[in-house]
Order: C-alpha cells, then sequence, then structure tokens
C-alpha cells in the first residue's frame, strides 16, 4: 500500500535521486517516475528543488547541474551526493529476508550461490542494530514458480505431481494454469485439470513436481468449477483454536453450523482430525463416514 | 515543504564534504534556508537533525577547540553515510535484486523498492547467467507482519490479541527478536514480557491488529539468542507408527527411517508438537496405527473412542 507521503519520504527521495541519476545518465523523466513509484509531475519538482541545492555559496560552480528539459535528465556538479546512501535498518532486513528466501527456494541446488548468499546476508548484518533472527522456509521452489508464471502467460500446459490429502494420494495431473493466488497463508494454483476435466485448485506445498508440456492446446470449452458443493452440519463440543483452523467458516459463538465442503472424504477426515471436538451431524452419509471410519481406525488397536 | 527539503539537502551536502566539524554559526551563515531570529534558526536546526537523523544519516558532534569558546561542530562522515555493500560481483546484484522482489505485493514492497534504487544507484552490472530462472515470493507477509518487522526494526514492544489453544483471545506483550517462515506460516519469536520467557506467535493466530507500546529502542536483543535453539531438535521424542504401504504421503514426507513390509511399513518421525501429531494421525483413520510412544498412542485412541460414541 502506497502511503502518504510525509516531507521526509521527499527529502529521502531528493537525496536518493541524486545517484541514481548518476549512474543512470540520459533517463526519460517517465521512468525515472515510474523507477520511483511517483508522477511525473513530483519527480519533475524534485527535479527543480534539486536545482537549487549544492554546496555553500550556491554560484553556479557549486550548484548541482541538472538538465532535463528534454523529458531525459543528465546530472553534473553533484559529487558530494553521488555515493547511495547506507540502507536503513527496515530496508536492509527486507533485502536479508529476501535472501533468506532465495537460500531456501534454491534448496541447496547450488553450493556457490548459496555461499555469495550468505557473503551478502553477512554484509547486510553490519546494517541490523542486532542482528535480528530470520529463518525462512520456501512454500514453493523457486523455479517451479518461474515455470507456472511462465506457462500461465504463454498459455500453455503443465504436469503437476500433487499430493491430494483428502485421498491421500500422489497422482500426475495435466493442468492449464490460470492463476496463482495467494489466500490466508497459502499460495494456490489455479488451473484446468484434464483429468478432472474442471477448473482446479491446488495448494502450492504440496505439488512435489512440475513440468512443462508441448503442444498441447489451451482447453478453448472450459467447465466452470464443477465441484459439487457438500453442505453438512456440525455441533461444536469444542471451540478451540485448531477447530477454527481447520474450519474456518464457523462463526464466533454458535455451537451449531452448516458448512460447505468439497470433498465428502476432506470432510470426514477433518472432522476425525478433530478428534471429538466437532460432531458431524449431517447429512447421514457424512456422519456415518465418520462413524465408518473412527470405527476402523479404532479396530486396529483391538 | 519544499524550502524545507531543500534546506535539509543542503545541509547533508555540506556536513558531507566538510573535512572539519562546522560549528552552528558558520551553518547559520553559509548554508541556505536559515532565516529569522537565533532563536528560530537554532530550532530549525534542532529539528532538521532530529530529520536526518531519522532518515538515518548519521551526524557526528565533535571538534571542540579548548584554544576557542567550546562551541560544538558537526560533520556528516562519508563512510557513515554511503552504502557500505562493496565488491558486489554481478551474480551478488542481481541476487539482492531478487531478494527484493521476493516482497512484491507484500508488507514490505515499498522498503525492499527503495533499498533496490540505493543499490542499482551503484551502477554495477547484473548477471542472472549463473542462476535458474527464479520467482521468489514470500507468501502471506501481510500488515501484522510489517507492524511486527517494525517493531523488531526499530525495538518497540508490541501488544496484540492472541488466539489461545481453547480458541479465545488473550492480550499479549511481546519483544520481538526474529521471524520465522515455517510450514507455511510467519512466527514471531521473542519475550513475552508478562510471562518473562521466550515464546512464538503465529502472526494469523493475532487477531485484529499489532500496536506498539512506548518507545522506539526500549530493549535490547540478547546476543546469545538464536532462533535454530529453539527447534526442539535434540530431545525430540520419536513417534514409530505402522503405516499402510501406499498410503501416509505426508507423514512419509515427515519421516527419518521407513522401513516396508507386506502389510505395514514402519515409520519414525519427530514429534514437535502432540497435539499437532495426533490429528495428523487422526487424519490418516485406518491406514495408520501408533506403536509408541504410548501417549501419542492414548490421545489417538482416546480421540477414536470419542468419536465413535459421538458419532453413535
Amino acid at each position: 500500500m502506497p502511503k502518504q507521503e510525509t516531507g521526509l519520504a521527499r527529502t529521502a527521495r531528493l537525496l536518493d535521486l541524486v545517484p541514481y541519476l548518476t549512474t543512470h545518465q540520459g533517463i526519460a523523466i517517465t521512468e525515472l517516475a515510474r523507477t520511483f513509484n511517483t508522477t511525473v509531475k513530483e519527480i519533475t519538482d524534485d527535479l527543480n528543488t534539486l536545482w537549487m541545492c549544492g554546496l555553500p555559496g550556491y554560484t553556479p560552480l557549486e550548484l548541482i547541474d541538472l538538465e532535463f528539459e528534454s523529458g531525459f535528465v543528465s546530472i553534473r556538479n553533484a559529487e558530494t551526493l553521488a555515493a547511495p546512501r547506507a540502507l536503513d535498518r527496515a530496508e536492509a532486513l527486507s533485502i536479508y529476508m529476501g535472501l533468506d528466501l532465495l537460500a531456501a527456494e534454491l534448496s541447496g541446488s547450488s553450493v556457490s550461490l548459496a555461499a555469495e548468499i550468505a557473503n551478502l546476508q553477512e554484509q547486510l548484518r553490519s546494517h541490523l542494530i542486532s542482528a535480528p533472527q530470520v529463518q525462512i522456509e520456501a512454500s514453493l521452489r523457486s523455479e517451479f514458480r518461474a515455470l507456472i508464471l511462465r506457462t500461465i502467460r504463454r498459455r500453455g500446459w503443465l504436469e503437476i505431481t500433487y499430493h491430494s490429502a483428502a485421498n491421500d494420494l500422489v497422482t500426475k495431473r495435466q493442468v492449464a494454469p490460470y492463476e496463482l493466488s495467494q489466500s490466508g497463508s497459502h499460495e494456490y494454483l489455479q488451473g484446468y485439470c484434464d483429468s478432472a476435466k474442471a477448473i482446479r485448485n491446488f495448494r502450492a506445498d504440496r505439488i512435489v513436481e512440475i513440468a512443462e508440456i508441448a503442444d498441447q492446446l489451451w482447453p478453448s470449452n472450459q467447465i466452470a468449477a464443477d465441484q459439487e458443493a457438500i453442505e453438512y452440519e456440525v455441533r461444536i463440543h469444542a471451540a478451540s483454536r485448531q477447530v477454527r483452523e481447520v474450519l474456518p467458516q464457523l462463526s464466533a459463538d454458535s455451537a451449531t453450523a452448516t458448512i460447505q465442503g468439497f470433498s465428502a472424504s476432506w470432510i470426514s477426515r477433518a472432522i476425525l482430525s478433530l478428534g471429538g471436538q466437532v460432531e458431524a451431524t449431517g447429512p447421514s452419509e457424512i456422519r456415518a463416514a465418520v462413524r465408518a471410519r473412527a470405527k476402523a481406525a479404532l479396530e486396529n488397536y483391538h | 515543504m519544499s524550502r524545507k527539503n531543500e534546506r535539509l539537502v543542503n545541509l547533508t551536502i555540506a556536513l558531507l564534504a566538510t573535512k572539519r566539524y562546522l560549528t552552528k554559526n558558520e551553518i547559520f551563515r553559509n548554508i541556505e534556508g536559515y532565516d529569522g531570529s537565533t532563536e528560530s534558526k537554532e530550532r530549525m536546526f534542532e529539528r532538521d537533525k532530529d530529520d536526518l537523523r531519522k532518515l538515518g544519516i548519521q551526524i557526528e558532534v565533535g571538534g571542540l577547540d579548548p584554544l576557542f569558546d567550546d562551541e560544538a561542530g558537526y560533520r556528516i562522515r562519508p563512510e557513515s553515510y554511503a552504502l557500505s555493500l562493496r565488491n558486489l560481483t554481478p551474480t551478488q546484484v542481481t541476487l539482492l535484486s531478487l531478494a527484493a522482489q521476493a516482497w512484491q505485493d507484500a508488507a514490505f514492497t515499498d522498503l525492499s523498492q527503495q533499498a533496490l534504487r540505493k543499490l542499482t544507484s551503484i551502477g554495477l552490472d547484473t548477471d542472472s547467467s549463473q542462476l535458474p530462472v527464479m520467482a521468489p515470493k514470500l507468501i502471506g507477509a501481510d500488515e501484522k507482519l510489517r507492524s511486527a518487522l517494525d517493531a523488531l526494526t526499530s525495538l518497540t514492544t508490541i501488544e496484540f490479541d492472541y488466539l489461545n489453544v481453547d480458541g479465545i483471545a488473550q492480550k499479549r506483550q511481546l519483544q520481538v527478536y526474529g521471524v520465522q517462515a515455517r510450514k507455511s506460516h510467519w512466527y514471531l519469536i521473542g519475550l513475552d514480557t508478562e510471562k518473562s520467557a521466550i515464546r512464538n506467535f503465529r502472526v494469523d493466530r493475532i487477531f485484529g491488529e499489532v500496536s506498539s507500546v512506548g518507545k522506539s529502542q526500549s530493549y535490547v536483543i540478547p546476543t546469545n539468542f538464536e532462533i535454530a535453539e529453539l527447534e526442539p531438535a535434540i530431545e525430540t521424542p520419536v513417534a514409530v507408527l505402522q503405516v499402510r504401504p501406499g498410503a501416509g504421503y505426508q507423514l512419509r514426507r515427515m519421516a527419518t527411517t521407513i522401513e516396508t513390509a507386506d502389510d505395514w511399513d514402519l515409520l519414525e518421525l519427530p514429534i514437535f508438537d502432540l497435539a499437532y501429531m495426533t490429528s495428523l494421525v487422526l487424519w490418516h483413520g485406518d491406514d495408520v496405527i501408533v506403536s509408541s510412544p504410548l501417549q501419542l498412542r492414548n490421545a489417538v485412541f482416546s480421540a477414536l473412542e470419542k468419536l465413535v460414541a459421538i458419532h453413535a
């Protein structure tokens, strides 16, 4: 979210413009505005302000010399500010965490890159007052994400090896990916699944392997998400945090609820995993399935 | 506003360029923008110093000359002002820019972009030939995480409502020491000031907003603090599970050893959290039998009895 710009943010931008222009002589004003995430008018105001700045004396000899009437910016006589400013702690932390993610997403595939990342993190640590501890685990390998995004752009197909928790099966499916999106803490791949002949959602962290498929036609007749919602009723015996997390649709203080699910197998496994904190009261098939599963599991211990 | 910005830039330039300390009088006399009475100039200068410090610019005070009156002088050391990442290889520049991209649409977007602009201002070449095609992304990094990270960088205590295991929101105060992204969730680790103990909190279990309490720089992170040590790696109890061949994919991924047999495979896996392991075993229904420990076996057994009883 872009925040309301404070005067100080403007000062920071003025200071940061100088080194950027120094190494990007002749950059178009429009591009400069984009890079600094602001408007051409704001950037032009900035340039007009900088033009009045310089060393004490403030004669043309001391002032920063800017040329931007042509729509392209060049800068001279700004050596004092030419070095980019040090990263502040928050900036250093953001890069530090990003590097941590890179290391995790590379997951040990390259020793030399891991060493380069470690070296950078070591250098960044000096920007952080007391080295804060960061540890990031990747939810999807970076190469996979790059491949998915590329395939979405060129409307291609992927063969994904996927673990479905509801069926506890690992299967290969051919998918035309539409979108990679975030919902809550998870990332999802949405696409047309050729095995199901319908649009399906796949949780990114359950994707085991991805490969590109060449020359398969983009599904022209996309059947909408046809997964029939199954409505089921539950009674809450203990409104614990776990219950709320497994069934986020539950309202806060009601002891009973009607919920929609998409797979009978998922629903009964979910109720089972809650170990009696939630009771499936209907429909009778779901209730019977929960009972049957629990009974069968209990048999194992007799 | 523009005049003030101009003055701040001019002040920065003058303090950076000087080889010796500049006294306040020299500053008022030579740097454009200081007008009015002596008091108003003084006030202006105090505010300007504060502002520059807020931008992370360190103003050094010193140069008391015993031969003259002891008026303090000011300067900014170029080596503290400038970015100190040195000898970056083109591959490293690419890595830094990928690291900044990871925050796209996430909590730290603006900061990482600002950092990236500074880094690209060095004017170094990038080289991505040594890298696989990557699209890193930090998932689930929302406003709450941003507040916590701001608190971590400014060392400000935070307060929030946290959902406990019974599903009840409780007010907690935390001095954030570190953050962790594990199993698709963000965790804050730090000192729970009321309990006086190190605790971790899952960010999505925070209810409502994260607010700051008191001033910045109000605590220090103990130098011996290590997230890695919080991992219950050493004395983790081990679960021994019998799993039907072909079933229990997730359990197999977590397992440290797998012994295959005809009817049941034997898996050993660490129990980081008994409640989590219990529900994971339950999820798998009759495909899994707990052999040991007894505690897990009993937890699963009584949960199953209860399930059968309430669904009778």
